[in-house]
């Protein structure tokens, strides 16, 4: 079952200014954060992960409100910037780890994490140590690791920067597939017009008035531009 | 309050409570005791010279030694190969042992030595140091040349190969690459080093009262000791060489820390890449070789126990007084590793805490370290007379011993664990959260599998290091409370030199076969991660 994840009212000062938003994206939806660097883009993805905590509004999926939620609690996945893989365990052992917190016999995690290395066409290194991989297979594991706890809400924060652009089209399909297979509202932040133009259906904008003292993300009414 | 903040204030009180009475009451109850007439008597004055005398020649000799022998197995580790790497490891593992070996043991070494009958005398060489400064200036030389090293070799091993390459393109000389790259990245690894020798020799205390022989070599440490446990108990004279001594061991630290503040570079600490056979050294196939000789020479006095115990083995009481000595060395290790391990933990969380100020955390954290610079007698003296209504030496106590102990390694494990604190792993800690762990199962899958090792590590070094201390149980001592170091020294003050050395042996097995494992034990951890 997917829900859609509202982002109601959200006012979160930050030093000398304040990120507002105000959106929802819809089961099956791709958004993407646009916007200058240092804008916010991360802390927003951030909030809505329960990293941070929003100030100011909720945040719901479906008819469930989760601001006070505990990130551990919410079941959204993240891609984080730099993968963040767990340098102390295997490819295996970084896939499955959100089954594993999730109580899920180690049998059958093991089969749901091999067949999500199998996806990511990286079942050959599923025993390997992480810093033995590439920058492109340690994406793809960030992604089966963010997916294979089937989460209600995908983020992804710059997946795909210091890739090369072969990698980047290979892990776009990738994403595609996947995301197709399980259609959870997912928020992206990216810089290129590539991902963009391939990847996102719904593009949300942030907009600074007061002189950047005010940075508001919102959904203009009916925007997507095709699902 | 959160799980996270809750720990992180039970370690605070922790942490406060074992500053304020381990360090805090000693260091104060001594300063409270202390009066100008006698901290300025000629007699206490001299002693100041004779122990500066001593630890400054001991110190410059093993710095001397120690920056060339540094380079030396840096560079031994940094030819090409992973037969190299291995070396430099085992190098490594070879300078880290001479230092933790037991003053006694060292001492009787050195009486075997250079002793009236000893080694030298029976090779032709006439040299007789025996109860000389110059044989308390070798012993701790030997000590302290390889510690010095160890640490320049360290930080030499960190300097990326990279920059090597460049300054040889750019037509730098051996002489210029030492100049450009490797000083201004090692020297203050080594003038602490150097200052830690430093206040090692002013400290020693062992090594001094057997090679030393009593009145011929005293100085402020010794003199502690005579002051409370032979003659008439006089405690000002002791607080007050208790007061120089603390202000010797810690000026060097103070200014060491001070310029190298004021350093721009001083924060310049790349991650360890091991550079390739370039460097003052060049690249050469046999340096390894070399590298190994040269550090195993400063292990080779400590092996002339082995023959001696050999053939005394019968005459050494085992059942009768040294294995009860074992069990009484063995339970204070392992308590104060205990809760050297539990304080240091305790600290490094206490300063983690990201409301501090960065600034204050850093002078905190170098605080923290300054505790290394008060010697066993020193802070016993002090527990004593902050403490003397519970605690009376002349009664023993093993608790006195601990908290002692305690302050005395505290340091080590803080330095172990402090840069693994500093290492940024939040966003880690987040993914784990983002796939569903608590903060305390968060914390156990990552951060743990990354601190165990370093743990294990500290645990053990502090153990085997408290297991060879002698000057601490030397203050807390009584009939039933007696470790298999102040047995040694018992043994040769009673001139029972061949019983000595095979305790002494030993001793000797027991802590550097504990410091070789922890060697072992990180590399094979290092090798598989």
């Amino acid at each position: 079952m997917t829900e859609t994840l509202f982002v109601r009212g959200l006012r979160k000062p930050i030093a000398d200014w304040v990120l507002t938003a105000d959106f929802e994206v819809g089961p099956g939806e791709r958004a993407a954060i646009l916007g200058r660097s240092g804008i916010g883009k991360t802390t927003l993805l951030r909030i809505i992960a329960g990293l941070e905590p929003p100030g100011a509004g909720s945040i719901w999926l479906g008819k469930e409100d989760i601001t006070n939620l505990p990130a551990e609690r919410r079941r959204i996945g993240f891609v984080f910037q730099d993968q963040a893989l767990f340098p102390t365990m295997n490819v295996l052992e970084n896939v499955v780890f959100g089954l594993r917190m999730a109580g899920v016999p180690r049998a059958e995690r093991e089969k749901t994490g091999l067949e999500w290395l199998e996806r990511v066409r990286l079942s050959k290194h599923a025993r390997a140590r992480v810093a033995t991989l590439s920058g492109g297979e340690a994406q793809r594991v960030a992604f089966a690791r963010a997916w294979v706890m089937r989460p209600r809400v995908l983020l992804l924060d710059e997946p795909f920067s210091s890739l090369d652009e072969e990698i980047r089209g290979e892990l776009r399909q990738i994403l595609r597939e996947a995301h197709a297979a399980w259609p959870v509202p997912m928020l992206m932040v990216s810089h290129d017009a590539k991902d963009i133009d391939e990847l996102v259906t719904v593009p949300l904008r942030f907009q600074e008035e007061q002189g950047g003292s005010m940075r508001s993300v919102f959904r203009f009414l009916g925007e997507s531009r095709r699902s | 309050m959160s799980l996270t903040s809750g720990f992180r204030w039970v370690a605070t009180i922790w942490t406060l409570f074992f500053g304020a009475v381990c360090v805090g009451a000693p260091v104060s109850a001594l300063f409270s005791r202390l009066h100008g007439g006698t901290l300025f008597d000629p007699d206490i004055l001299s002693l100041v010279r004779v122990t500066v005398t001593q630890a400054g020649a001991s110190a410059m000799i093993a710095a001397v030694i120690g920056l060339p022998l540094g380079l030396l197995i840096a560079a031994g580790g940094a030819a090409a190969g992973a037969r190299s790497a291995r070396a430099f490891f085992f190098n490594e593992m070879l300078l880290a042992i001479p230092f933790s070996v037991p003053t006694a043991v060292a001492a009787s070494s050195w009486v075997l030595i250079l002793g009236r009958n000893g080694w030298l005398a029976r090779l032709g060489i006439p040299l007789d140091w025996s109860y000389s400064l110059k044989a308390v200036i070798t012993a701790h030389v030997f000590f302290n040349a390889p510690w010095i090293a160890l640490w320049v070799a360290q930080a030499r091993d960190r300097i990326p190969e990279g920059r090597f390459e460049a300054a040889l393109t750019l037509g730098a000389s051996a002489f210029s690459r030492f100049r450009f790259l490797e000083w201004p990245a090692v020297k203050w690894s080594f003038f602490a080093a150097a200052t830690q020798a430093f206040s090692f020799c002013v400290m020693s205390f062992a090594l001094v009262l057997i090679l030393g022989g009593g009145p011929p070599v005293q100085t402020l440490e010794t003199a502690v000791y005579s002051r409370l446990r032979f003659g008439t108990l006089d405690v000002g004279g002791a607080a007050a060489c208790a007061a120089w001594e603390l202000l010797v061991t810690l000026l060097p630290w103070a200014a060491v820390l001070f310029f190298q503040a004021r350093d721009p570079g001083r924060g310049a600490r790349p991650a360890r890449e091991r550079a390739r056979g370039v460097g003052s050294f060049g690249a050469r196939s046999w340096l390894p070789g070399v590298a190994f000789f040269a550090a195993a020479v400063f292990l080779l006095p400590y092996l002339a126990i082995f023959p001696a115990s050999w053939r005394s083995i019968d005459i050494v009481p085992w059942s009768k007084e040294v294995l009860p000595a074992v069990a009484v060395s063995v339970k204070i290790a392992v308590t104060s590793a205990f809760f050297v391990v539990l304080t240091a933990l305790a600290a490094v969380m206490s300063l983690s805490s990201p409301r501090l100020h960065p600034a204050v955390t850093t002078a905190l954290a170098s605080l923290a370290s300054l505790s290394g610079g008060i010697s066993a007698l020193v802070l016993g003296l002090g527990f004593w007379l902050a403490f003397g209504r519970w605690v009376d030496p002349f009664e023993g106590s093993f608790a006195a011993i601990v908290a002692i102990q305690l302050a005395l390694f505290f340091n080590v494990a803080f330095r172990i664990f402090w840069p693994l604190a500093q290492e940024p792993r939040r966003n880690l800690l987040e993914a784990a959260a983002t796939l569903g762990a608590d903060p305390a199962r968060a914390f156990f899958e990552i951060e743990w599998p990354r601190w165990r090792s370093s743990v294990a590590g500290a645990f053990a070094l502090v153990a085997a290091a408290s297991i060879g201390e002698v000057a601490a149980v030397s203050l807390f001592y009584s009939e039933k409370l007696v470790p298999l170091p102040l047995l040694i020294v018992r043994w040769s003050a009673q001139y029972r030199f061949e019983a000595a050395q095979s305790a002494s042996a030993l001793l000797f097995v027991l802590s550097s076969g504990t410091v070789a494992s922890v060697f072992i034990s990180f590399h094979w951890r290092g090798a598989r991660d």
